[in-house]
């Protein structure tokens, strides 16, 4: 566990803005696979997914929360096929004038996607 | 009518297959599906109890009418992120 904390001069190195006119908020969540799996060791993930239904049902899932909670953009990626430890499976990247509306839709984005989303992960144990 | 209905992820393992193909009266609803598909494959056991059916790519109700070239799938607990 640690915390670091800085104060910078001026703009913060390193960070992606969000090219987004109006924007006030940008979060980014990566989903990363972790090194174990019912506390066995696993060296990664396999992930398979029901294309075309898993694109349509994120895709959906993202218009209501742009529409419901007037985002200014969504931007979804999540892996298929063999993903190691320590790398990510899932980016979703959202931009909104006020950070409150971006965080409520993190949460509930996610939450659509382990329900309503044919994707499925089958861990590789080392 | 034959009926195939896609698995995937656990329950294509329950059932040792990633598609089951059912013989049904005309005009089937999901309903009769789910039911034929208990009978066929005891091993999806409690799976399908949990499970949807998806035709053509959308979640479909029970009483979904299944037409001639609809594509279904058994859609169980999904584990995305």
């Amino acid at each position: 566990m640690s915390v670091h904390v800085q104060i910078i001069q001026g703009p913060l190195p390193g960070t992606i803005g969000t090219g987004e006119p109006g924007a006030g908020a940008m979060l980014v969540f990566e989903g990363i696979v972790r090194p174990s799996e019912d506390d066995r060791p696993i060296a990664a993930l396999e992930y398979e997914a029901y294309e075309p239904m898993a694109s349509k049902q994120l895709q959906a899932l993202g218009q209501t929360l742009v529409r419901d909670l007037g985002l200014i953009s969504l931007r979804c990626m999540h892996s298929v096929g063999r993903v190691g430890v320590g790398q990510a499976s899932f980016r979703l990247e959202i931009a909104s004038r006020h950070r409150r509306e971006a965080i409520d839709a993190m949460d509930m984005f996610i939450d659509g996607l382990k329900r309503d989303v044919p994707i499925w992960k089958t861990p590789v144990f080392v | 009518m034959l009926v195939r209905v896609k698995l995937f992820g656990p329950e294509a393992r329950l059932a040792s297959c990633s598609q089951i193909e059912l013989e049904l009266d005309a005009r089937p609803t999901c309903k009769h599906v789910r039911q034929a598909l208990g009978e066929h494959c005891p091993a999806l056991g409690d799976a399908l109890a949990h499970a949807r059916l998806a035709v053509n790519h959308d979640f479909a109700s029970d009483d979904r009418v299944i037409e001639a070239g609809d594509e279904l799938a058994l859609i169980g607990l999904v584990s995305g992120g």
